[in-house]
């Protein structure tokens, strides 16, 4: 695991109140790579995806400490710009959640956000990103229609797409399949696989068989500690820790 | 078989009071409309009162009056209850200092309108005169005003608090600012209820009679400005009965002020639902 | 602890492997038994008996294809199931090769005489016969210790193996044999060459036990 690192976590905790639930964790995410998070519930990896892109600053009563190292500077500085942050680091959520509007002005939210005016720009990012996303042969014919008329794995694509349209560096997913039934999630890994080319990918699974099929590197979380972190056939074909063993196998209790 | 017998009684009953209210609602406007409506002509709309003590006047007057007062509520309460809902729900959390705010908009509320009628004399007719013109629309305006305006917090933040954390998440997550994301996603997704509670709200200043009587002056003439006195078509009612028993523009009056008011309400209705369901796509 | 019945399978397929194991031990110890007692009668029942060893060869796939289909395991469990899955070919060649050998008792069918040292032979014999029951012993123990050993006692199996050959050619070549002996000595290199292969086999459960147990890929050769 020698390329190249997007983000690099030194020693991060985060309570909750009194409830710690990130425990020192310290990990590397490599660059152009997909890495799949891992672990029961409430285990802290949605958690810790949050922590990437500053969305557990919307909870109250959090308190953080270690480093979040990216592009050079600590994400958890509280002089971060949090607004350029999120447009460099962006996040599909578990249920897809397209605003009440059309599906071009979806997608093309996110850049008259950050200034696009003009409608020709507007009009070629919004194709671009649903080219991206695997939607536009889908909709192209209907960009003035709502996005809520879309199907689920439709929807999530299209969140993808509205992402995709600010042009980050990273994709962080929480869960972005367990709603949808197999085709959809398919369509889901499949263009995970493709867009690994030019983003980094975090997925949060519950699926460890869709952590199997997608990721470069799997990380086993468990209450709130980083147990094991290796490239996914090492993980899954030998675990070097026994919780590990005992998650993958299936015999927790 | 026992069981469904033994359903049907407090079946009847329930009915039964859903029905009384449909009874008293329709008897109400039935009478009142039965009364009035023959009174309504274009004369009647469009002129003016009669002299003192004369009967067979129009209303002119006291229409303009209820839409001044009316207006004036509107635009000071609305932005104060929207902004202050989206203060409260967007950009606060849920401190002491929120729920005091809450509980002070929920006594506000209760305070007999008289109370606040009297309020509004003493301080918008007697101690802000050279303002406003002492008795005229603006001291009733913004009288009303503080009627609207726990309503329509209330329902406004209602409204804000039914659109789904992941459509501001979903916002913020590609970088859009707390306020691009407010403007551009929540609050065209709470409109139809703000606007519903607005409405509400306006309903409440329209038929407000006891704050009207204390400050808006009574005055039959039509007003040429906000800073004169003027008569809005509820105190106009009083005012018929109490001094000359003129019932007929009494119920013409009634009338016109039920059919305004369930235009409104239907109209209104009507038109958020179409808001919604194109919101939806469907 | 979940998954109670998926961990049951797992125990029975590894019983079935070890019951596979203790057949083919058995087999190996017969018909070594009976090429040295001459005992043509056992040496049939040998090859009769192969049977079951390819029975259980095939029952103990359709379960591991059961298991990756139906349960998705992961880890040791997938490593368990792949190894049994390897290791009863070699099982079922060590089988075969048992039965080659009861054929050539059969053939033979009178005692033995080599012209070369019995001490050798016997040793080789032992050897093998140890190694494949040690195979099995390891895949139920998971001992890894004993199971590295295998290398090492293979070469002195081969060295023996090499050795008898080149006395028995030898003893040809100078014309020690009798006609008679010479069809024994054409069966006795078969013999040696089939338990020279047993071992071999051996020698490849041992290393898929590594496997089973460390993960690691470099056992599998």
């Amino acid at each position: 695991m020698n390329n190249s690192i997007e983000i690099s976590v030194k020693n991060l905790s985060l309570w909750f109140g009194k409830f710690q639930a990130l425990k020192n964790v310290s990990i590397d995410i490599q660059k152009n790579q997909v890495t799949a998070l891992i672990g029961p519930s409430g285990c802290g990896k949605s958690t810790f995806i949050k922590t990437l892109d500053r969305m557990n600053d919307l909870v109250d009563n959090v308190k953080t400490t270690g480093e979040v190292l990216y592009q050079g500077t600590n994400i958890l500085d509280s002089d971060t710009d949090v607004v350029e942050l999120r447009k460099q680091i962006g996040m599909v959520f578990q249920k897809p959640n397209p605003f009440p509007k059309s599906i071009f002005d979806n997608v093309a939210y996110g850049p008259r956000v950050h200034g696009v005016r003009k409608k020709q720009n507007l009009v070629e990012v919004v194709e671009r990103s649903l080219k991206a996303a695997a939607l536009w042969e889908e909709v192209k014919d209907r960009l003035n229609e709502s996005a809520l008329r879309l199907s689920g794995g439709q929807q999530q694509r299209l969140c993808i797409a509205r992402l995709l349209a600010v042009e980050p560096e990273v994709l962080l997913m929480d869960e972005p399949a367990s709603a949808l039934d197999p085709i959809a999630t398919s369509k889901i890994e499949d263009l995970i696989y493709e867009l690994k080319k030019e983003y980094t990918i975090i997925i949060v699974t519950h699926n460890m068989q869709q952590a199997a099929r997608v990721a470069t590197n799997t990380a086993f979380f468990y209450l709130g500690e980083l147990v094991e972190y290796a490239s996914t056939i090492d993980l899954f074909e030998r675990p070097r820790d026994k919780r590990t063993e005992d998650y993958v196998t299936g015999k927790f209790g | 078989m026992e069981a469904k017998r033994r359903e049907l009684v407090p079946l009847a009953l329930l009915w039964g009071a859903g029905i009384a209210t449909l009874v008293i609602l329709i008897v109400i406007l039935a009478y009142i409309l039965a009364n009035g409506l023959p009174v309504i002509s274009w004369h009647f709309l469009t002129g003016e009162p009669a002299l003192w003590g004369q009967t067979g006047g129009g209303i002119y007057s006291t229409i303009v009056a209820t839409l001044a007062v009316t207006g004036i509520s509107l635009l000071v309460a609305a932005p104060l209850s929207v902004g202050g809902a989206i203060y409260l729900n967007e950009y606060t959390k849920e401190t002491p200092l929120r729920k005091v705010i809450r509980q002070a908009a929920e006594i506000l509320a209760g305070i007999p309108s008289i109370i606040v009628g009297l309020f509004g004399f003493l301080f918008f007719v007697i101690y802000l005169a050279p303002l406003t013109g002492g008795w005229s629309m603006i001291s009733g305006g913004l009288t009303l005003a503080f009627m609207v305006l726990p309503i329509s917090l209330r329902t406004s933040e209602e409204a804000l608090k039914t659109v789904p954390a992941e459509l501001r998440e979903g916002s913020l997550g590609i970088g859009a600012t707390k306020w691009q994301s407010i403007t551009t996603v929540v609050l065209p997704t709470a409109l139809p209820g703000i606007i519903t509670g607005l409405i509400l709200g306006v309903g409440r200043a329209v038929g407000e009679t006891a704050a009207i009587l204390l400050t808006a002056g009574g005055s039959l003439n039509l007003i040429h400005s906000l800073r004169d006195p003027g008569r809005p078509m509820t105190l106009n009612i009083y005012d018929v009965l109490t001094e000359y028993r003129d019932t007929t523009t009494a119920y013409g009056t009634a009338a016109v002020l039920i059919i305004a008011i369930l235009a409104i309400t239907l109209i209104t209705d009507v038109l958020m639902n179409n808001y919604t369901k194109k919101l939806k796509g469907l | 602890m979940a998954r109670t019945r998926y961990v049951r399978k797992l125990k029975e397929l590894r019983q079935n492997v070890i019951d596979m194991g203790a057949l083919t031990v058995r087999a190996v110890e017969d018909v070594l038994t009976a090429l040295e007692m001459s005992d043509t009668a056992l040496a049939e029942r040998v090859i009769a008996n192969d049977d079951a060893i390819n029975n259980f060869d095939r029952k103990i796939e359709a379960q591991c294809m059961t298991l990756l289909a139906l349960e998705q395991p992961m880890a040791k469990d997938l490593r368990m199931i792949a190894t049994s899955l390897k290791m009863i070919t070699d099982l079922e060649r060590i089988g075969d090769f048992v039965v080659d050998i009861a054929e050539e008792v059969v053939t033979m069918a009178k005692p033995i005489r080599i012209p070369v040292s019995a001490t050798k032979f016997n040793e080789l014999v032992a050897d093998v016969k140890s190694m494949v029951a040690d195979s099995i012993e390891t895949y139920a123990t998971g001992n890894v210790q004993h199971a590295r050993s295998f290398e090492a006692r293979d070469d002195r199996i081969d060295f023996l193996f090499k050795n008898i050959v080149e006395s028995m050619v030898n003893a040809l070549a100078q014309g020690q044999c009798s006609t008679e002996t010479v069809a024994d000595v054409a069966s006795l290199l078969f013999i040696i060459r089939y338990l020279e292969r047993i071992a071999d086999h051996a020698v490849n459960i041992g290393n898929r036990v590594c496997y089973m147990e460390e993960g690691d890929r470099r056992y599998l050769k």
